[in-house]
């Protein structure tokens, strides 16, 4: 285990170790080629120890980088060309954006300083096509801005305004403004302007860079001054002319003295321009020999410079300044070398491809931006879509909301509803118990009255009956007065025990009536004896209950109809049947008395209080009367 | 965000089932805490109508009584009438 520890720790101090180490060759490298790049003696001494420093791919790739640039910067232009296409070829393959986008822009810079434009223009745009694809706003002005310059040089001023203006828009579109870029659009634009015999807008554009500038060190907008006296000279300015480019020449040479004396492709250009732009005025203003030096002065310039634009320039003024002179012969040379130079970079194979380049650029483009429509469109429908079902489900989410707003109501609605009852119901019950207990205290009092009222008569009845016997009256009237005031004492207070029976029970069986009605039978049955009594109720109806008034109405109708056939009809049988009929019940009471005409006889109290009391009850009363006997139908 | 309020109209729908739910089972609870209180209800009521029954039997009794009471007055009244007919004659002799 101990081994194992010894041995991972051994491997990380490795790997540790030989990450910085090509951590630490990685920056030797670059290093190294900053130098290279940097140094004006030394260059080629480091370039070759960076040579030996590369390791990787990506290191080839950078060396190149920096030899192209270098090339570049210091007119070895073929050198370059071959640099940057080995570059290309390398970090094409690689994520170094950036360098890759550098290289692209040098090849555009040496191929325009050749007159190959067309070639130019193929890595602008190639470059344009990267810069866009990587979303490089800034890369994307860059190459504008060279293609503008390009499109210059070929003498196709339209085009070069179009893309000048088009970089312009991009720097002064910036929070951050940049003067350097922004001069660099405005010339661009300007010089476009100016050799279309357009020196107005070129003035215009040219004295814009001055905003950028203003107050600041002018050293910064040396090209300005000089592009300014170019269009004064196309003026016919020449004085005027002739102090702007003066001014530009000192600027430059102070920038060359600041620079240390550094002689860099920009070096020869510029002076190339002056020269030849001076040269151009004192020819114009007829000082030959000084038009003279200046001339041999801007030839070289201009050679060394190894821009076609700004030989072409040369050898077309130095024609008319030999023709001015009429040097003829010399004329003539600069003429042919002008037009040779001329056809060399306006021939009719590469306005062709430019076209060609330009509308395969611009088809290119526009499949692009259809391709971005489309997918905008897609994404624009995705989006309408979800946004309808965002839509659709907001109203769901509405209605939902609503629902419950609506059930929560509902709740409440029934909650007080539901409380309403019961308080309702509680208080009924209140009330109700409150009626029964009054009903009782009524009940009870009147028990207590009809005992006391019992108790009384029994002892009228007692006192009546002992005054009877005790003092053998011999008066009939007295006697009969006193018996007929004991037997209604008695009656009374039969039917008081009657009433109070009904009063106690709360419902009345027919048992319970039958059980009365025999006690009545049989006490009518010691008075007369010759009566034969038959009571008969059907099995099914004796479990069958009445309230106490059913049953006591039921009881004293029945009583009053044998009480009658006792009484008034002599009859000998008295038959009382009770019959299930149906879902009623049918009571009959029958004799075998005299009978009597029911027309005839007025209904006394007896009849009327039985018809009475069963109508009471919801009940049918019937009376039949012949000379056979009496016959009693109640239908309850 | 579709997948936000989606996920909000569920919930909803959840919450107004739940509420259905509550309320279904409020009311059948609010039905049998009801019940018990009904059955004393139309006990009480039938105690009552049985009280009113009576009460009307004993009010019959009353009007009864009243008609005994006047009958009996009256007779106890000629009782004594023929009893003072009786007695005065023989004081005469």
């Amino acid at each position: 285990m101990v081994y194992y520890i010894r041995m991972k720790k051994q491997y990380y101090f490795l790997f540790v170790g030989l990450f910085m180490s090509v951590m630490t060759m990685a920056q030797d490298l670059r290093t190294t080629l900053g130098k290279a790049f940097n140094s004006q003696d030394s260059s080629d001494y480091y370039f070759k120890i960076a040579k030996r420093l590369i390791k990787t791919q990506a290191d080839e790739g950078q060396y190149f980088f920096c030899k192209n640039a270098r090339c570049t910067d210091y007119n070895q232009l073929d050198s370059a060309v071959v640099y940057g296409n080995r570059a290309l070829k390398i970090l094409q393959s690689g994520n170094d954006i950036p360098s890759l986008l550098t290289v692209y822009n040098n090849m555009a810079k040496v191929y325009r300083k050749q007159g190959q434009y067309d070639k130019a223009v193929a890595y602008c745009l190639q470059g344009i096509r990267i810069a866009e694809k990587e979303k490089k706003e800034n890369w994307i002005a860059f190459f504008n801005a060279m293609l503008s310059l390009t499109y210059h040089d070929f003498e196709s001023y339209p085009k070069g305004i179009y893309y000048g203006k088009k970089a312009l828009k991009y720097w002064v579109s910036q929070k951050e403004k940049s003067p350097d870029m922004i001069s660099n659009a405005l010339n661009a634009v300007a010089i476009n302007f100016d050799d279309w015999n357009k020196p107005d807008s070129a003035l215009y554009y040219h004295k814009q860079v001055f905003q950028y500038y203003k107050g600041k060190d002018t050293l910064n907008v040396g090209e300005t001054y000089n592009n300014i006296g170019n269009t004064l000279l196309k003026q016919k300015k020449f004085k005027e002319a002739k102090r702007w480019i003066t001014s530009a020449l000192k600027i430059n040479d102070k920038n060359f003295e600041l620079s240390q004396g550094n002689k860099d492709t920009d070096y020869y250009y510029e002076r190339a321009t002056n020269y030849t732009n001076l040269a151009t005025i004192a020819h114009e203003l007829d000082d030959f020999n000084e038009a003279e030096k200046l001339f041999e002065k801007a030839y070289w310039f201009s050679k060394k410079s190894g821009n076609a634009e700004k030989l072409r320039d040369f050898y077309m003024q130095r024609a008319l300044f030999n023709k001015k002179r009429n040097n003829l012969v010399k004329a003539v040379e600069d003429q042919e070398s002008y037009i040779k130079l001329r056809d060399s970079v306006f021939d009719v194979d590469r306005a062709q491809t430019f076209s060609e380049l330009e509308a395969k650029y611009q088809n290119e483009k526009k499949e692009k931006q259809l391709l971005q429509s489309k997918a905008e469109i897609r994404e624009r429908e995705i989006e309408i879509k979800n946004k309808n079902m965002q839509f659709l489900v907001l109203g769901l989410i509405s209605f939902a909301l609503l629902c419950i707003i609506y059930l929560v109501y509902r709740q409440q609605k029934l909650k007080i509803k539901q409380q309403e009852q019961e308080f309702e119901l509680k208080s009924a019950i209140v009330k109700i118990e409150n009626q029964n207990k009054l009903q009782e205290q009524r009940l009870a009092i009147s028990r207590d009255l009809h005992d006391n009222i019992g108790s009384q008569l029994t002892f009228i009845i007692s006192s009546v009956d002992n005054i009877k016997y005790a003092f053998d009256i011999q008066n009939e009237k007295l006697d009969a007065k006193l018996s007929n005031i004991s037997s209604f004492a008695k009656d009374t207070i039969i039917e008081l025990r009657d009433t109070i029976w009904a009063m106690n029970k709360s419902q009345i069986s027919f048992e319970d009536l039958q059980t009365r009605i025999h006690n009545f039978v049989d006490k009518a049955k010691e008075v007369k004896q010759e009566i034969q009594f038959n009571f008969f109720v059907d099995s099914d109806l004796k479990d069958r209950k009445f309230s106490s008034i059913e049953g006591m109405n039921i009881y004293r109708t029945i009583q009053e109809a044998i009480h009658n056939s006792i009484k008034y009809a002599e009859a000998k049988n008295i038959d009382i049947k009770v019959k299930k009929l149906g879902t009623q019940i049918a009571i009959e009471i029958k004799d075998d008395g005299k009978g009597f005409d029911v027309a005839a006889v007025a209904k006394g109290h007896g009849l009327f209080n039985m018809q009475k009391r069963i109508t009471e009850i919801n009940g049918h009363f019937n009376l039949q009367s012949a000379a056979s006997g009496t016959e009693i139908n109640i239908l309850l | 965000m579709t997948f936000f309020l989606i996920t909000v109209f569920l919930v909803l729908i959840g919450l107004i089932v739940y509420l259905q739910y509550k309320m279904f089972s409020e009311r059948n609870a609010f039905a049998s805490k009801l019940e018990p209180l009904e059955q004393l209800m139309i006990q009480l009521n039938e105690d009552c109508k049985n009280q009113s029954l009576q009460i009307q039997l004993s009010d019959d009794l009353k009007v009864k009584m009243r008609d005994v009471n006047a009958a009996l007055s009256r007779n106890i009244f000629e009782l004594n009438y023929q009893l003072f007919e009786e007695s005065t004659p023989k004081k005469e002799k």
